[in-house]
């Protein structure tokens, strides 16, 4: 729980600028900015089948799930908190399952529910919203894209942009509801019910 | 006549539990210390950032005394203007607690307001304002205020936006979440205006308008005051990433976000004091309210008495 709230209060930026210092910086080990060399594979070109390309996603990806792991940390600990306290679980422990086996098969499975959620909304959040992180790292992504079409008050691009990001979100919520009505059979019985059978 | 009130104070449950909270009490003095500092800060600080007689462009980036080129004159070196990086994040962090307090003094007037008036009235216009919060909750702040701040800056010029700059903000990151405040303070009124003391007050004839603020606005005043601490904080965080941008302050009035973006371009040669400094007096004040917002919540959730 310190981890988390410590994890809350630093902005994205600062993560990204002191990832950046230590490991480029003062260490030399990882690129700190721009997409890398990027190889041409029929015609579509790619960053992920090159070292270089690879080594440049080290230092993004951590900082930005930096931002998602305090989130997903709080919300796991509140709904395993209420998940332990149900009837099934103390049915398994009466049971005389394993201490392991609880927690991680029982448990863990009804606590994943609300992730699936949260995380459907964070995934259009990761795609359109990472303006300050690509802005640290000069990663050419639809954020920096954004970032670069108000400052040159372009406002076809900026319309165009906020359109694409819709159709994002409105892809992401409907496949997260999808993948809800299966994986959590309460949302499919209570709809065969309101149908009327 | 503050004597009574701050012996009812010291009684309360509040004082009681923040008395044997360690972490509460420490992040309240870290608070305390930070917004004294920056109130004071033209007493503070051995230099004034902002005029230029005192700047020599010949002292820019000297690290902090404790490096080996450190200079006696300022503890903890100066930036690439040759500011002494002590006064300028004083002054910096007075521009950003005031933003992230007078930003959400208009979110929690905004928010207030309507959320009272949504929840107390219901009905069609309950819907209208809640749809309408709705419609605000959707944008994220920071894409809100960056079109709104770059618009203004292309439409009017730098100068006048330089000189408006902290208005600019405080409206920019007010506005954009005053959703918020309404819907928690819409779920109380809605739960409390079905207690018998409001229908009590009614029965007597007070107006709706004196019922709403001097009846129903006290008893929701607990949530209010939990959100109060973490949207100051997050205010200071949209602040600093709207300058980090080049969207927020400019660079001849620092705040803490633009002193970590000017720092920024200096990383790379090893200046690594102008942006990890303010990045960690950044941390340590939004750390401290985050810390603080929690022990309220913990405090004022009557679901937690129990234990």
């Amino acid at each position: 729980m310190g981890m988390s709230i410590i994890g809350i209060s630093i902005p994205v930026f600062l993560t990204a600028i002191m990832s950046i210092y230590i490991f480029s910086v003062e260490l030399g080990w990882l690129p700190s900015f721009g997409r890398g060399e990027t190889v041409e594979l029929y015609g579509w070109t790619v960053g992920f089948l090159t070292r270089d390309g690879l080594l440049h996603l080290i230092l993004p990806c951590t900082a930005l799930s930096s931002i998602m792991l305090p989130l997903f940390i709080r919300l796991i600990r509140a709904e395993m908190m209420e998940v332990l306290e149900s009837e099934y679980v103390r049915f398994a422990w009466a049971k005389g399952l394993s201490r392991r086996r609880i927690w991680f098969l029982h448990a863990l499975k009804n606590t994943l529910l609300p992730v699936i959620t949260v995380g459907g909304l964070q995934i259009g959040t990761l795609i359109a919203f990472t303006i300050l992180t690509e802005t640290v790292f000069q990663w050419p992504g639809m954020g920096f894209l954004f970032l670069e079409a108000v400052n040159r008050v372009d406002t076809p691009l900026i319309v165009a942009y906020l359109i694409v990001v819709g159709l994002i979100f409105v892809i992401a919520n409907t496949i997260v509801d999808l993948i809800y009505g299966l994986v959590n059979p309460t949302v499919r019985l209570a709809r065969s019910y309101s149908e009327g059978d | 006549m503050i004597a009574p009130a701050w012996r009812r104070f010291e009684r309360s449950y509040l004082f009681y539990s923040f008395r044997r909270d360690q972490v509460a009490i420490i992040s309240f003095t870290i608070l305390f210390i930070f917004v004294l500092a920056s109130f004071f800060a033209p007493l503070l600080a051995p230099y004034d950032p902002y005029d230029p007689i005192q700047i020599d462009i010949m002292d820019s980036e000297i690290p902090p005394v404790w490096m080996e080129a450190g200079d006696q004159r300022f503890m903890l070196g100066t930036d690439a203007q040759g500011r002494d990086l002590f006064s300028t994040i004083l002054y910096g962090s007075r521009i950003s607690i005031t933003i992230g307090i007078f930003a959400v003094l208009l979110q929690a007037f905004l928010g207030i307001s309507i959320g009272l008036v949504s929840g107390y009235v219901g009905g069609r216009l309950d819907n209208f304002l809640m749809r309408l919060a709705d419609i605000q909750l959707s944008f994220s702040t920071l894409m809100v205020a960056i079109i709104f701040l770059a618009v203004f800056q292309a439409l009017f010029g730098t100068e006048l936006y330089e000189k408006l700059a902290i208005l600019m903000l405080i409206l920019v990151i007010g506005i954009a979440e005053w959703p918020q405040y309404a819907r928690t303070v819409r779920a109380n009124v809605l739960a409390e205006k079905k207690k018998e003391y409001v229908d009590a007050v009614r029965v007597i004839g007070l107006g709706s308008l004196r019922i709403m603020f001097k009846h129903i606005l006290p008893n929701t005043l607990s949530p209010i005051l939990v959100i109060s601490t973490v949207q100051i904080a997050n205010a200071i965080v949209s602040e600093a990433a709207l300058s980090f941008l080049g969207l927020g302050m400019p660079v001849t009035k620092p705040s803490l976000g633009s002193l970590i973006n000017s720092g920024f371009e200096f990383i790379f040669s090893g200046s690594w004091w102008i942006t990890i400094i303010p990045g960690i007096v950044l941390i340590l004040l939004v750390l401290v309210m985050n810390l603080l917002g929690d022990f309220l919540r913990d405090v004022m959730n009557p679901k937690l008495y129990k234990d």
